[in-house]
């Protein structure tokens, strides 16, 4: 019978059924007051608070979403290739060809006009390291612009990770 | 923004990419989900987890929400689900009786007096700490039908249950509630 008040004040049974509990509980002083306290102790069920989380929970939450954010965006700008960011590749392969270019020319040209080397080392003579003139090869023009080209392109890519940044956390 | 804003409007803010609008669900429903947590993993710290790992879930998938039923229901769904997850990795004790392997004393109980008693205890912190003790399943669908007021069919939805198994788990659930009750209070 307990069973049956519960379903019927949880609102669980068929019409038919609900009609039938009606009816005896029309009829049935007893069952009235158990349904009273069935109701009441329901109120209770509904009514229990809710547990609270700790203070940082939502700061927690959010700084994760963020995170994962934050890499999803970064997998896609390494994933979609040089469609997004061909400019800084480009940068990339000039200063590539800038500073392989002097090398090679040096490897051509047997390093003339680069170093200053001595022909032959004799065993006995005091060991002295040979010089080197690194300045022909710093004023080289190629060298010169390769480094320009290469802060050019960190430069660029800081930037670019700082408008990346800037982009996640403004969403 | 206005405390009126739906949950509709609030996913669909979050969809267009708007950070708040995560923020303001997670703010709106952080004491459900983390509730309803800690009734199926039984400890605070586990809950913490399982209700992060819910809302992340949920934001993950949000655009997969058709409103085909309430936002809550399909929330409570990935709770549920994750707990379960958590409880299987974690704690499969708690898991591992199912309904039969715990036989209701029902000769204990003597309804009136179990009401009675029910009716005058201090009635929510009792009920709170009897909840607390229900095995994960109990304590969800009792949680989830009276605290949340979901529907049996809705509890269904959450709890993959067919509508027969979900009212006799209630059942069984509200009768264990009062078993634990009754011992309490002699």
């Amino acid at each position: 019978m307990e069973n049956l008040l519960w379903d019927y004040a949880d609102g669980l049974l068929s019409e038919n059924e609900a009609e039938t509990v009606r009816l005896q509980l029309l009829e049935n002083p007893t069952m009235q007051r158990q349904l009273e306290v069935i109701l009441k102790e329901k109120n209770v069920l509904m009514d229990i608070n809710l547990e609270l989380p700790n203070r940082y929970f939502t700061d927690s939450v959010m700084a994760k979403w963020t995170m994962e954010q934050y890499q999803i965006h970064q997998n896609q700008t390494v994933n979609s290739g040089p469609q997004t960011d061909w400019i800084l590749r480009a940068i990339g392969g000039l200063m590539a060809v800038f500073v392989l270019l002097p090398v090679l020319v040096a490897m051509i040209t047997g390093g003339k006009g680069y170093t200053n080397l001595p022909k032959t080392v004799e065993l006995t003579q005091k060991l002295t390291l040979p010089k080197v003139d690194y300045s022909a090869f710093f004023s080289h023009p190629f060298v010169y612009y390769a480094f320009i080209f290469g802060l050019v392109y960190l430069g660029l890519q800081m930037f670019d990770k700082y408008l990346q940044q800037r982009f996640v956390l403004s969403r | 923004m206005s405390p009126s804003v739906s949950d509709e409007q609030i996913i669909e803010q979050a969809i267009a990419g708007r950070q708040s609008a995560y923020g303001q669900l997670v703010r709106k429903y952080e004491r459900y989900v983390f509730t309803l947590a800690l009734r199926f993993v039984k400890n605070r710290e586990d809950a913490h987890e399982v209700a992060q790992d819910s809302f992340l879930k949920a934001f993950r998938y949000l655009s997969d929400f058709r409103g085909e039923c309430k936002f809550t229901t399909w929330l409570y769904k990935i709770v549920f689900s994750v707990a379960m997850n958590h409880l299987k990795k974690n704690r499969p004790e708690l898991l591992s009786l199912d309904d039969d392997q715990k036989p209701l004393k029902i000769k204990d109980l003597g309804s009136e007096d179990a009401s009675f008693a029910l009716e005058f205890a201090e009635k929510k912190l009792e009920i709170q700490e009897a909840i607390n003790q229900l095995s994960p399943d109990d304590a969800g669908v009792i949680t989830l039908f009276y605290l949340y007021e979901q529907s049996i069919e809705e509890v269904c939805q959450v709890m993959n249950l067919t509508t027969t198994n979900a009212k006799t788990k209630l059942s069984r659930a509200r009768q264990r509630l009062k078993v634990i009750l009754s011992v309490e209070l002699t």
